[in-house]
Protein backbone atom coordinates (compact mmCIF):
# COMPACT_ATOMS: atom_id res chain seq x y z
CA UNK A 1 0.00 0.00 0.00
CA UNK A 2 2.54 2.15 0.75
CA UNK A 3 4.24 1.92 -2.95
CA UNK A 4 0.62 2.68 -4.26
CA UNK A 5 0.57 5.51 -2.04
CA UNK A 6 4.04 6.74 -3.24
CA UNK A 7 3.07 6.56 -6.42
CA UNK A 8 -0.43 7.95 -6.54
CA UNK A 9 1.81 11.45 -5.22
CA UNK A 10 4.12 10.82 -7.81
CA UNK A 11 2.53 10.27 -10.45
CA UNK A 12 -1.36 10.54 -10.70
CA UNK A 13 -2.22 13.38 -7.75
CA UNK A 14 -0.57 16.46 -8.97
CA UNK A 15 1.10 18.18 -6.37
CA UNK A 16 -0.96 21.56 -7.86
CA UNK A 17 -4.17 19.96 -6.49
CA UNK A 18 -3.48 20.72 -2.79
CA UNK A 19 -3.06 24.47 -3.44
CA UNK A 20 -7.26 24.13 -3.66
CA UNK A 21 -6.71 23.27 0.15
CA UNK A 22 -6.30 26.76 0.72
CA UNK A 23 -9.76 27.60 -0.42
CA UNK A 24 -10.80 26.85 3.37
CA UNK A 25 -9.48 30.37 3.35
CA UNK A 26 -13.07 31.42 2.04
CA UNK A 27 -14.16 30.30 5.87
CA UNK A 28 -13.02 34.15 6.06
CA UNK A 29 -15.59 35.57 3.97
CA UNK A 30 -18.11 37.12 6.15
CA UNK A 31 -22.19 36.02 5.33
CA UNK A 32 -21.33 32.93 3.06
CA UNK A 33 -22.55 29.81 2.06
CA UNK A 34 -19.20 28.14 3.42
CA UNK A 35 -20.08 24.72 1.92
CA UNK A 36 -18.84 26.32 -1.28
CA UNK A 37 -15.25 26.36 -0.07
CA UNK A 38 -15.49 22.59 -0.67
CA UNK A 39 -17.14 22.09 -4.12
CA UNK A 40 -13.59 22.86 -5.49
CA UNK A 41 -12.46 19.94 -3.76
CA UNK A 42 -14.72 17.49 -5.21
CA UNK A 43 -15.39 19.30 -9.49
CA UNK A 44 -12.09 20.36 -9.94
CA UNK A 45 -9.81 18.17 -7.83
CA UNK A 46 -10.60 14.60 -7.44
CA UNK A 47 -12.39 14.64 -10.42
CA UNK A 48 -8.96 15.96 -12.04
CA UNK A 49 -7.28 13.02 -10.52
CA UNK A 50 -9.76 10.89 -12.40
CA UNK A 51 -9.66 12.66 -15.42
CA UNK A 52 -5.65 12.94 -15.27
CA UNK A 53 -5.69 9.75 -14.99
CA UNK A 54 -7.83 8.54 -17.66
CA UNK A 55 -5.53 10.48 -19.92
CA UNK A 56 -2.40 9.15 -18.35
CA UNK A 57 -3.99 5.43 -18.93
CA UNK A 58 -3.27 5.02 -15.07
CA UNK A 59 -5.28 2.27 -14.78
CA UNK A 60 -3.25 0.48 -17.82
CA UNK A 61 -0.36 0.87 -15.63
CA UNK A 62 -1.74 0.21 -12.39
CA UNK A 63 -3.02 -3.07 -13.34
CA UNK A 64 0.27 -4.14 -14.48
CA UNK A 65 2.55 -3.92 -11.57
CA UNK A 66 2.39 -6.85 -9.03
CA UNK A 67 -0.74 -5.71 -6.65
CA UNK A 68 -4.00 -6.44 -6.42
CA UNK A 69 -6.42 -4.71 -8.23
CA UNK A 70 -9.01 -4.21 -4.99
CA UNK A 71 -4.84 -2.04 -3.46
CA UNK A 72 -5.35 -0.24 -6.85
CA UNK A 73 -9.01 1.17 -5.61
CA UNK A 74 -7.97 1.37 -1.52
CA UNK A 75 -4.90 3.31 -2.87
CA UNK A 76 -7.23 5.61 -4.69
CA UNK A 77 -9.83 5.82 -1.93
CA UNK A 78 -6.92 7.02 0.01
CA UNK A 79 -5.46 9.94 -1.75
CA UNK A 80 -9.14 11.23 -2.14
CA UNK A 81 -9.36 10.69 1.29
CA UNK A 82 -6.25 12.54 2.34
CA UNK A 83 -6.81 15.26 0.32
CA UNK A 84 -10.58 15.74 1.52
CA UNK A 85 -9.26 15.45 4.94
CA UNK A 86 -6.35 17.84 4.03
CA UNK A 87 -8.83 20.29 2.68
CA UNK A 88 -11.28 20.31 6.05
CA UNK A 89 -8.35 20.86 8.48
CA UNK A 90 -7.58 23.98 6.30
CA UNK A 91 -11.10 25.04 6.65
CA UNK A 92 -10.77 24.05 10.30
CA UNK A 93 -7.98 26.37 10.89
CA UNK A 94 -9.62 29.34 9.11
CA UNK A 95 -12.70 28.38 11.07
CA UNK A 96 -10.75 29.42 14.10
CA UNK A 97 -8.92 32.46 12.59
CA UNK A 98 -12.74 33.48 11.56
CA UNK A 99 -14.12 33.04 14.93
CA UNK A 100 -11.42 35.47 16.89
CA UNK A 101 -11.67 38.01 13.97
CA UNK A 102 -15.57 38.28 13.42
CA UNK A 103 -16.71 36.58 16.98
CA UNK A 104 -19.01 33.93 17.11
CA UNK A 105 -21.41 36.21 14.26
CA UNK A 106 -24.64 35.09 12.93
CA UNK A 107 -24.18 34.01 9.59
CA UNK A 108 -26.94 35.43 7.55
CA UNK A 109 -25.97 33.59 4.68
CA UNK A 110 -26.14 30.18 5.19
CA UNK A 111 -25.16 27.63 8.46
CA UNK A 112 -22.73 28.96 11.25
CA UNK A 113 -19.37 27.55 11.12
CA UNK A 114 -19.26 25.26 13.58
CA UNK A 115 -19.18 21.84 14.30
CA UNK A 116 -22.34 20.77 13.11
CA UNK A 117 -21.43 22.72 10.23
CA UNK A 118 -17.80 20.31 10.02
CA UNK A 119 -20.27 17.49 10.83
CA UNK A 120 -22.13 17.90 7.39
CA UNK A 121 -18.95 18.25 5.16
CA UNK A 122 -17.52 14.71 6.34
CA UNK A 123 -21.48 13.21 4.88
CA UNK A 124 -21.39 15.51 2.39
CA UNK A 125 -17.51 14.39 1.39
CA UNK A 126 -18.22 10.71 2.25
CA UNK A 127 -21.58 10.69 0.20
CA UNK A 128 -19.54 11.76 -2.69
CA UNK A 129 -16.65 9.46 -2.61
CA UNK A 130 -19.01 6.92 -2.24
CA UNK A 131 -20.86 7.59 -5.36
CA UNK A 132 -17.98 9.15 -7.13
CA UNK A 133 -15.57 6.44 -6.87
CA UNK A 134 -18.56 3.01 -7.51
CA UNK A 135 -19.88 4.57 -9.89
CA UNK A 136 -16.05 5.02 -11.78
CA UNK A 137 -15.00 1.39 -10.74
CA UNK A 138 -17.87 0.22 -12.53
CA UNK A 139 -15.94 0.75 -15.94
CA UNK A 140 -12.62 2.19 -15.08
CA UNK A 141 -12.61 5.25 -17.56
CA UNK A 142 -16.21 6.62 -18.02
CA UNK A 143 -16.24 9.85 -15.93
CA UNK A 144 -19.36 11.49 -16.64
CA UNK A 145 -21.63 9.29 -15.19
CA UNK A 146 -19.32 9.61 -11.57
CA UNK A 147 -19.39 13.81 -11.44
CA UNK A 148 -23.08 14.05 -12.50
CA UNK A 149 -24.42 11.75 -10.11
CA UNK A 150 -21.88 12.18 -7.05
CA UNK A 151 -21.88 16.43 -7.83
CA UNK A 152 -25.33 16.31 -7.96
CA UNK A 153 -25.61 14.72 -4.62
CA UNK A 154 -23.04 17.29 -3.40
CA UNK A 155 -25.30 20.18 -4.54
CA UNK A 156 -28.42 18.64 -3.19
CA UNK A 157 -26.92 18.17 -0.17
CA UNK A 158 -25.21 21.88 0.41
CA UNK A 159 -29.27 22.84 -0.33
CA UNK A 160 -31.03 20.54 2.36
CA UNK A 161 -28.55 21.16 4.65
CA UNK A 162 -28.37 24.89 4.28
CA UNK A 163 -32.57 24.84 3.95
CA UNK A 164 -32.49 22.38 7.37
CA UNK A 165 -29.55 24.97 9.15
CA UNK A 166 -30.69 28.44 7.85
CA UNK A 167 -34.28 28.68 6.05
CA UNK A 168 -36.91 26.96 7.61
CA UNK A 169 -36.70 28.22 11.39
CA UNK A 170 -36.93 25.68 13.67
CA UNK A 171 -35.60 23.73 16.76
CA UNK A 172 -32.87 21.82 14.32
CA UNK A 173 -32.24 24.75 12.99
CA UNK A 174 -31.91 26.74 16.13
CA UNK A 175 -29.64 23.61 17.08
CA UNK A 176 -27.27 23.95 14.31
CA UNK A 177 -26.95 27.26 13.41
CA UNK A 178 -25.84 28.10 16.50
CA UNK A 179 -22.33 29.27 16.88
CA UNK A 180 -21.89 30.40 20.42
CA UNK A 181 -19.73 28.40 22.76
CA UNK A 182 -22.90 26.71 24.39
CA UNK A 183 -23.79 25.62 21.08
CA UNK A 184 -21.09 24.53 19.40
CA UNK A 185 -20.36 22.16 22.71
CA UNK A 186 -24.48 20.66 21.92
CA UNK A 187 -23.08 19.93 18.13
CA UNK A 188 -20.22 17.93 18.80
CA UNK A 189 -22.19 14.76 18.51
CA UNK A 190 -22.99 15.60 14.95
CA UNK A 191 -19.52 16.13 14.21
CA UNK A 192 -18.78 12.92 15.34
CA UNK A 193 -21.63 11.14 13.63
CA UNK A 194 -20.36 13.26 10.41
CA UNK A 195 -17.01 11.81 11.06
CA UNK A 196 -18.42 8.23 11.61
CA UNK A 197 -20.31 8.42 8.43
CA UNK A 198 -17.46 9.49 6.48
CA UNK A 199 -15.67 6.70 7.50
CA UNK A 200 -18.30 3.58 7.08
CA UNK A 201 -19.41 5.57 3.49
CA UNK A 202 -15.50 5.45 1.99
CA UNK A 203 -15.45 1.57 3.91
CA UNK A 204 -18.18 0.45 2.13
CA UNK A 205 -17.85 2.60 -1.12
CA UNK A 206 -14.13 0.88 -1.14
CA UNK A 207 -15.78 -2.78 -1.02
CA UNK A 208 -18.18 -2.00 -3.84
CA UNK A 209 -15.62 -0.33 -5.96
CA UNK A 210 -12.90 -3.24 -5.23
CA UNK A 211 -15.51 -5.51 -6.56
CA UNK A 212 -17.13 -3.84 -9.10
CA UNK A 213 -12.75 -3.49 -10.70
CA UNK A 214 -11.79 -6.44 -9.79
CA UNK A 215 -14.67 -8.23 -12.69
CA UNK A 216 -13.76 -5.74 -15.21
CA UNK A 217 -12.05 -7.13 -18.00
CA UNK A 218 -9.34 -4.64 -18.74
CA UNK B 1 9.81 -27.95 -18.99
CA UNK B 2 6.78 -25.59 -19.51
CA UNK B 3 7.49 -22.03 -17.98
CA UNK B 4 3.70 -21.26 -19.19
CA UNK B 5 0.86 -23.85 -20.01
CA UNK B 6 -2.55 -22.31 -21.22
CA UNK B 7 -4.88 -25.03 -21.06
CA UNK B 8 -8.36 -24.71 -22.70
CA UNK B 9 -8.74 -21.08 -22.71
CA UNK B 10 -12.29 -19.75 -23.16
CA UNK B 11 -13.67 -15.80 -22.99
CA UNK B 12 -16.61 -14.96 -25.05
CA UNK B 13 -17.09 -11.32 -25.74
CA UNK B 14 -20.26 -11.36 -27.59
CA UNK B 15 -19.31 -11.17 -31.06
CA UNK B 16 -15.90 -12.73 -30.41
CA UNK B 17 -14.65 -15.79 -28.45
CA UNK B 18 -11.69 -17.30 -27.88
CA UNK B 19 -11.82 -21.17 -28.32
CA UNK B 20 -10.44 -23.59 -26.21
CA UNK B 21 -6.85 -21.80 -26.43
CA UNK B 22 -4.16 -24.35 -25.22
CA UNK B 23 -0.38 -24.12 -25.86
CA UNK B 24 2.70 -24.15 -23.63
CA UNK B 25 5.85 -22.00 -23.57
CA UNK B 26 8.99 -24.59 -22.56
CA UNK B 27 11.27 -22.88 -20.86
CA UNK B 28 14.85 -20.91 -22.91
CA UNK B 29 12.71 -20.60 -26.06
CA UNK B 30 11.15 -17.87 -27.73
CA UNK B 31 7.22 -18.46 -28.89
CA UNK B 32 5.15 -16.68 -31.53
CA UNK B 33 2.35 -15.82 -30.87
CA UNK B 34 0.96 -14.98 -34.67
CA UNK B 35 -2.34 -14.36 -35.95
CA UNK B 36 -3.83 -11.59 -37.80
CA UNK B 37 -5.27 -8.72 -35.60
CA UNK B 38 -8.48 -9.38 -33.69
CA UNK B 39 -7.60 -13.21 -33.90
CA UNK B 40 -7.11 -12.87 -30.22
CA UNK B 41 -3.58 -12.41 -29.49
CA UNK B 42 -3.92 -9.44 -26.75
CA UNK B 43 -6.67 -11.20 -25.23
CA UNK B 44 -5.15 -14.45 -24.69
CA UNK B 45 -2.16 -12.20 -23.20
CA UNK B 46 -3.90 -10.43 -21.12
CA UNK B 47 -6.22 -13.49 -19.63
CA UNK B 48 -2.29 -15.11 -18.91
CA UNK B 49 -2.05 -11.81 -16.66
CA UNK B 50 -4.95 -12.17 -15.28
CA UNK B 51 -6.81 -8.78 -16.70
CA UNK B 52 -9.57 -10.41 -18.74
CA UNK B 53 -11.46 -13.25 -16.73
CA UNK B 54 -11.23 -16.24 -17.97
CA UNK B 55 -14.90 -18.19 -18.76
CA UNK B 56 -13.13 -21.06 -18.54
CA UNK B 57 -9.42 -22.98 -18.47
CA UNK B 58 -6.23 -22.47 -16.16
CA UNK B 59 -2.67 -20.54 -16.74
CA UNK B 60 -0.18 -22.34 -15.29
CA UNK B 61 3.25 -19.96 -14.44
CA UNK B 62 5.84 -22.36 -13.30
CA UNK B 63 3.64 -25.18 -12.47
CA UNK B 64 1.34 -22.68 -10.62
CA UNK B 65 -1.87 -21.43 -11.19
CA UNK B 66 -2.05 -17.80 -12.45
CA UNK B 67 -5.25 -17.26 -10.97
CA UNK B 68 -4.09 -17.70 -7.41
CA UNK B 69 -1.29 -16.53 -7.70
CA UNK B 70 -1.22 -13.46 -9.38
CA UNK B 71 1.61 -11.56 -7.72
CA UNK B 72 4.19 -13.93 -7.62
CA UNK B 73 3.35 -14.10 -11.33
CA UNK B 74 3.36 -10.51 -12.21
CA UNK B 75 6.79 -9.98 -10.03
CA UNK B 76 8.21 -13.15 -12.28
CA UNK B 77 6.99 -12.28 -16.00
CA UNK B 78 7.99 -8.75 -17.57
CA UNK B 79 5.16 -7.37 -19.80
CA UNK B 80 5.54 -5.15 -22.81
CA UNK B 81 2.11 -3.93 -24.24
CA UNK B 82 2.99 -2.41 -26.87
CA UNK B 83 5.60 0.16 -25.44
CA UNK B 84 5.24 2.55 -23.07
CA UNK B 85 2.42 4.85 -23.65
CA UNK B 86 1.22 6.01 -20.17
CA UNK B 87 2.13 9.03 -18.19
CA UNK B 88 3.52 10.53 -21.58
CA UNK B 89 4.62 13.82 -19.76
CA UNK B 90 7.11 12.24 -17.05
CA UNK B 91 10.43 11.21 -17.55
CA UNK B 92 11.70 7.53 -17.40
CA UNK B 93 13.57 8.16 -14.53
CA UNK B 94 10.62 9.08 -12.89
CA UNK B 95 8.25 5.91 -14.07
CA UNK B 96 11.38 3.97 -13.39
CA UNK B 97 11.53 4.95 -9.91
CA UNK B 98 7.80 4.60 -9.47
CA UNK B 99 8.44 1.13 -11.10
CA UNK B 100 11.01 -0.45 -9.42
CA UNK B 101 9.27 -0.02 -5.84
CA UNK B 102 6.99 -2.51 -6.49
CA UNK B 103 9.63 -4.85 -7.56
CA UNK B 104 11.12 -7.18 -4.77
CA UNK B 105 14.07 -8.35 -7.55
CA UNK B 106 14.74 -4.86 -9.06
CA UNK B 107 18.26 -4.12 -10.03
CA UNK B 108 18.83 -0.62 -10.68
CA UNK B 109 22.34 -1.50 -12.06
CA UNK B 110 21.03 -3.67 -14.65
CA UNK B 111 18.57 -1.09 -15.58
CA UNK B 112 21.72 1.43 -15.69
CA UNK B 113 22.94 -0.89 -18.38
CA UNK B 114 20.03 -1.30 -20.37
CA UNK B 115 19.47 2.23 -20.76
CA UNK B 116 23.12 2.97 -21.40
CA UNK B 117 22.70 -0.35 -23.91
CA UNK B 118 19.05 0.89 -25.85
CA UNK B 119 20.77 4.65 -25.82
CA UNK B 120 18.04 5.73 -23.72
CA UNK B 121 18.23 8.98 -21.84
CA UNK B 122 16.37 8.97 -18.07
CA UNK B 123 15.72 12.37 -18.46
CA UNK B 124 13.80 11.96 -21.11
CA UNK B 125 9.92 12.35 -21.50
CA UNK B 126 7.90 9.63 -22.45
CA UNK B 127 6.35 11.95 -25.37
CA UNK B 128 9.79 12.56 -26.78
CA UNK B 129 10.54 9.02 -27.21
CA UNK B 130 10.03 7.81 -30.61
CA UNK B 131 8.32 4.35 -30.64
CA UNK B 132 11.13 2.38 -31.01
CA UNK B 133 12.91 3.97 -27.92
CA UNK B 134 8.85 3.41 -26.02
CA UNK B 135 9.77 -0.30 -26.82
CA UNK B 136 12.90 -0.35 -25.58
CA UNK B 137 12.14 1.29 -22.41
CA UNK B 138 9.23 -0.89 -22.06
CA UNK B 139 11.75 -3.93 -22.48
CA UNK B 140 14.24 -2.38 -20.21
CA UNK B 141 11.58 -2.41 -17.46
CA UNK B 142 10.28 -5.79 -17.62
CA UNK B 143 14.08 -6.81 -17.81
CA UNK B 144 15.06 -5.06 -14.79
CA UNK B 145 13.22 -6.80 -12.02
CA UNK B 146 14.14 -10.95 -13.03
CA UNK B 147 11.43 -11.48 -15.15
CA UNK B 148 12.19 -15.24 -16.22
CA UNK B 149 9.45 -14.68 -18.64
CA UNK B 150 8.57 -11.66 -21.51
CA UNK B 151 5.17 -10.65 -22.37
CA UNK B 152 5.36 -8.82 -25.57
CA UNK B 153 2.15 -7.64 -27.54
CA UNK B 154 3.28 -6.88 -31.40
CA UNK B 155 6.46 -5.39 -29.66
CA UNK B 156 8.13 -4.61 -33.02
CA UNK B 157 4.66 -3.22 -34.75
CA UNK B 158 5.17 0.46 -36.22
CA UNK B 159 8.90 -0.03 -35.79
CA UNK B 160 11.20 0.61 -38.51
CA UNK B 161 13.48 -2.33 -40.00
CA UNK B 162 16.29 -1.43 -38.06
CA UNK B 163 14.51 -0.63 -34.61
CA UNK B 164 13.37 -4.20 -35.58
CA UNK B 165 16.60 -5.90 -36.00
CA UNK B 166 17.81 -4.26 -32.65
CA UNK B 167 15.01 -5.46 -31.07
CA UNK B 168 15.01 -9.17 -32.37
CA UNK B 169 18.78 -8.87 -31.61
CA UNK B 170 17.91 -8.09 -27.92
CA UNK B 171 15.52 -11.49 -27.86
CA UNK B 172 18.69 -13.52 -28.82
CA UNK B 173 20.77 -12.51 -26.59
CA UNK B 174 18.40 -12.70 -23.88
CA UNK B 175 17.22 -16.71 -23.96
CA UNK B 176 20.72 -17.40 -24.86
CA UNK B 177 21.22 -18.12 -21.24
CA UNK B 178 18.77 -20.37 -21.22
CA UNK B 179 17.07 -18.90 -18.05
CA UNK B 180 14.74 -16.43 -19.81
CA UNK B 181 11.64 -17.36 -22.28
CA UNK B 182 9.81 -15.12 -24.48
CA UNK B 183 6.33 -15.41 -25.47
CA UNK B 184 5.62 -12.15 -28.03
CA UNK B 185 2.48 -11.95 -30.62
CA UNK B 186 3.07 -10.19 -33.30
CA UNK B 187 1.91 -10.44 -37.13
CA UNK B 188 5.26 -9.46 -38.61
CA UNK B 189 6.33 -13.09 -39.70
CA UNK B 190 9.52 -11.99 -40.95
CA UNK B 191 10.58 -11.00 -36.99
CA UNK B 192 9.48 -14.94 -35.97
CA UNK B 193 11.74 -16.26 -39.02
CA UNK B 194 14.79 -14.57 -37.50
CA UNK B 195 13.91 -15.45 -33.42
CA UNK B 196 11.07 -17.89 -32.86
CA UNK B 197 11.67 -21.22 -31.65
CA UNK B 198 7.95 -21.89 -32.12
CA UNK B 199 5.11 -20.88 -33.35
CA UNK B 200 1.30 -20.62 -32.09
CA UNK B 201 -1.21 -19.52 -33.99
CA UNK B 202 -4.33 -18.20 -33.63
CA UNK B 203 -7.26 -17.64 -35.97
CA UNK B 204 -10.47 -16.01 -35.65
CA UNK B 205 -9.90 -17.03 -31.48
CA UNK B 206 -9.18 -21.05 -32.18
CA UNK B 207 -5.38 -21.97 -31.70
CA UNK B 208 -4.89 -23.45 -35.68
CA UNK B 209 -1.01 -25.05 -34.98
CA UNK B 210 1.42 -24.59 -32.02
CA UNK B 211 4.91 -26.44 -32.87
CA UNK B 212 8.35 -26.07 -33.55
CA UNK B 213 9.22 -23.31 -36.58
CA UNK B 214 10.69 -25.69 -39.31
CA UNK B 215 7.48 -28.23 -38.50
CA UNK B 216 5.14 -25.63 -38.92
CA UNK B 217 6.63 -24.50 -42.30
CA UNK B 218 7.28 -28.38 -43.16
CA UNK B 219 3.32 -29.00 -42.91
CA UNK B 220 2.59 -27.27 -45.88
CA UNK B 221 3.61 -26.51 -49.27
CA UNK B 222 2.89 -24.06 -52.29
CA UNK B 223 1.14 -25.59 -55.33
CA UNK B 224 0.16 -24.84 -58.81
CA UNK B 225 -0.35 -26.01 -62.01
CA UNK B 226 -1.13 -29.69 -63.04
CA UNK B 227 -4.75 -30.71 -63.54
CA UNK B 228 -6.58 -31.12 -61.06
CA UNK B 229 -9.47 -33.60 -59.85
CA UNK B 230 -12.63 -32.41 -58.01
CA UNK B 231 -10.67 -34.28 -54.71
CA UNK B 232 -7.78 -32.63 -55.44
CA UNK B 233 -9.55 -29.02 -55.31
CA UNK B 234 -11.12 -29.88 -51.79
CA UNK B 235 -7.34 -29.94 -50.41
CA UNK B 236 -6.14 -26.23 -51.74
CA UNK B 237 -6.00 -23.83 -48.97
CA UNK B 238 -6.49 -19.89 -49.74
CA UNK B 239 -6.77 -20.74 -53.52
CA UNK B 240 -6.25 -17.64 -55.85
CA UNK B 241 -7.14 -18.40 -59.51
CA UNK B 242 -5.90 -16.04 -62.17
CA UNK B 243 -5.40 -16.01 -66.16
CA UNK B 244 -2.66 -18.53 -65.79
CA UNK B 245 -4.09 -20.69 -63.83
CA UNK B 246 -4.17 -20.95 -59.69
CA UNK B 247 -1.78 -21.33 -56.53
CA UNK B 248 -2.72 -22.02 -53.28
CA UNK B 249 -1.31 -24.40 -50.56
CA UNK B 250 -1.68 -27.69 -49.19
CA UNK B 251 -0.92 -29.61 -46.31
CA UNK B 252 2.59 -31.60 -47.31
CA UNK B 253 1.05 -34.94 -46.77
CA UNK B 254 -0.96 -34.59 -50.09
CA UNK B 255 2.09 -32.97 -51.81
CA UNK B 256 2.12 -36.65 -53.69
CA UNK B 257 -0.84 -36.87 -54.68
CA UNK B 258 -0.56 -33.25 -56.67
CA UNK B 259 2.65 -34.24 -57.66
CA UNK B 260 1.06 -37.00 -59.78
CA UNK B 261 -1.51 -34.55 -61.11
CA UNK B 262 1.33 -32.94 -62.51
CA UNK B 263 1.19 -29.66 -60.08
CA UNK B 264 4.53 -27.74 -59.01
CA UNK B 265 5.13 -27.92 -55.61
CA UNK B 266 7.35 -25.90 -53.11
CA UNK B 267 8.16 -25.12 -49.53
CA UNK B 268 6.69 -22.18 -48.21
CA UNK B 269 7.83 -19.50 -45.99
CA UNK B 270 5.62 -18.43 -42.61
CA UNK B 271 4.49 -15.12 -44.03
CA UNK B 272 3.07 -17.22 -46.94
CA UNK B 273 1.17 -19.98 -44.79
CA UNK B 274 -0.42 -16.68 -42.85
CA UNK B 275 -1.70 -15.24 -46.51
CA UNK B 276 -2.72 -18.79 -46.92
CA UNK B 277 -4.62 -19.88 -43.85
CA UNK B 278 -6.17 -16.21 -44.02
CA UNK B 279 -7.30 -16.18 -47.34
CA UNK B 280 -10.76 -16.82 -48.59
Amino acid sequence: MKNLLYKEYMLAVHPLFFLFILMGAMMLIPDYCYYVAFIYSVLVVINNIFTSGKANKDIEYTTLLPIKKSDAVKARFLSVCVYELANILSAGIFAVVSHLVYGSGLNQAGIDINPAFFGFVFVMFGGFNFIYLTEFYKTGHKILKPILFAGGFFMLFIGVAETLAQYIQSPVSAYLDSSTPEGMLMQIPVLIAGIVLFVLLNLWGFKVSAKRFERLDL
Amino acid sequence: MSILKIDGLCKSFGTFALDNVSFCVEEGTVMGFIGRNGAGKTTTLKAVLGLVHPDAGVVEFTGKAVKDNELFVKQNIGVVLGGVDYYPTYKIKTIAKVTAKFYDNWDWALFDSYLEKFNLDKNKRIKDLSAGMKVKFALAMALSHGAKLLLLDEPTSGLDPVSRDEIIGIFIDLIADGQHSILFSTHIISDLEKCADYITYIQDGRIIESTDKESFAEEYRVVSGGVLTPELEKKLIGVRKNSFGYEAMIKAEDEADFVSAGANTQRIGLEDIMIHLERE
